[in-house]
């Protein structure tokens, strides 16, 4: 089936059509969800929203881009829409416990386990990371996630996010730096408080 | 490993992690970087804790997604399909009940202003004829009896 075999049939809602793009397409756009969101079933629940949203929108794609290019894009958009929920829902239980700490008269964090004597596990590093990755600014982000785990070219991200190839270029060169900066502060503040 | 003034600082090799580790350092650079991490403790640690934490972007790679996500998605859009086919309302529901809501709501509205404006106008008719009533009374020196009868039977 050719690409424009396949958006035709996408616009008339074709069954084979359906099962072909979910084919083809479910295994990077579960991926690629999974390095913004960090978590398999987020991904996979995200993987069901972006294809929803492909039908839905099908008659609004542009045959200048490649379905490719376009299907990343939505994945892209849907995967930091749910990130930015996560955090807004993260925030008000943040501020539920908050008040039920100042109702109780007691310290909650008192109690916490201690993340850093964990640290070298496999789990910890990777939180480590997630939260660099997560703490960069947005097109920051999502250049060095689909550079770096996706292994898209500049050409390709630049399609993706509307950017022309420098602009792509600068941005992973800025998130690299920044990084790297996050990464050895946050080494640098572990080996203080281990002295 | 003892710690020694190099040449090259530590900011140059904090600043360059990702060039060492992508092998983007080249010549001079790249021999002077490893010459430094030979001599200085922290940085070699850093590099290595680095390292070890980005190599976790190629272990997140290789994960392996569900086999039956694929008749999952199938399923969800089936259903979404099912349940927007239900939610689908013709034209006439779509389009016309609300029209014709709406002008049911202001014939109601005119009627009631028009009713309304009636009612005021039939009450000072019937103001005027009263007060002419009175007029036509006082002139030909006719008694309210109805009044008198009133107050007579209320009286007995």
């Amino acid at each position: 089936m050719t690409e424009q075999e396949l958006v035709g049939g996408l616009i008339n809602q074709n069954k084979e059509a359906i099962q072909y793009m979910v084919h083809n397409y479910q295994k990077n756009v579960i991926k690629t969800a999974y390095y913004f969101v960090a978590n398999m079933e987020d991904a996979e629940d995200l993987s069901q929203e972006v294809f929803l949203e492909i039908l839905k929108s099908i008659g609004r794609y542009k045959k200048g881009a490649t379905l490719y290019t376009w299907i990343y894009r939505i994945t892209v958009n849907k995967s930091l829409d749910h990130l930015r929920k996560q955090h807004r829902r993260r925030f008000i239980q943040k501020l539920g416990t908050l008040i039920q700490v100042s109702n109780d008269g007691m310290n909650r964090f008192d109690n916490e386990p201690a993340i850093l004597e964990t640290r070298n596990d496999d789990k910890e590093k990777r939180k480590i990371l997630d939260n660099a990755v997560n703490s960069l600014p947005e097109n920051q982000k999502i250049s060095f996630i689909l550079n770096k785990y996706e292994e898209l070219s500049y050409k390709e991200i630049s399609e993706i996010m509307n950017l022309s190839f420098s602009s792509v270029e600068s941005l992973i060169h800025r998130a690299k730096l920044n990084l790297q900066k996050k990464l050895v502060n946050h080494f640098s503040e572990y080996a203080k408080t281990n002295k | 490993m003892q710690k020694q003034t190099n040449k090259m600082d530590c900011t140059f090799v904090r600043s360059n992690l990702f060039s060492y580790q992508e092998q983007q350092l080249f010549g001079k650079e790249l021999i002077e970087f490893e010459d430094h991490l030979h001599s200085c403790e922290e940085c070699y640690r850093i590099v290595s804790e680095f390292q070890s934490v980005t190599s976790l972007i190629d272990k997140k790679k290789s994960i392996e997604t569900n086999p039956f996500i694929r008749t999952r998605i199938l399923q969800s859009i089936e259903t979404r399909r099912k349940e927007a086919g239900k939610g689908a309302k013709p034209f006439t529901l779509r389009i016309l009940r609300p029209i014709s809501l709406s002008f049911v709501l202001l014939i109601a509205i005119v009627l009631g202003f028009s009713i309304g404006k009636q009612k005021e106008t039939r009450l000072s008719n019937f103001d005027n004829h009263q007060i002419d009533l009175q007029a036509l009374k006082t002139e030909l020196n006719i008694p309210d009896f109805i009044d008198e009868d009133k107050t007579f039977f209320d009286n007995h």
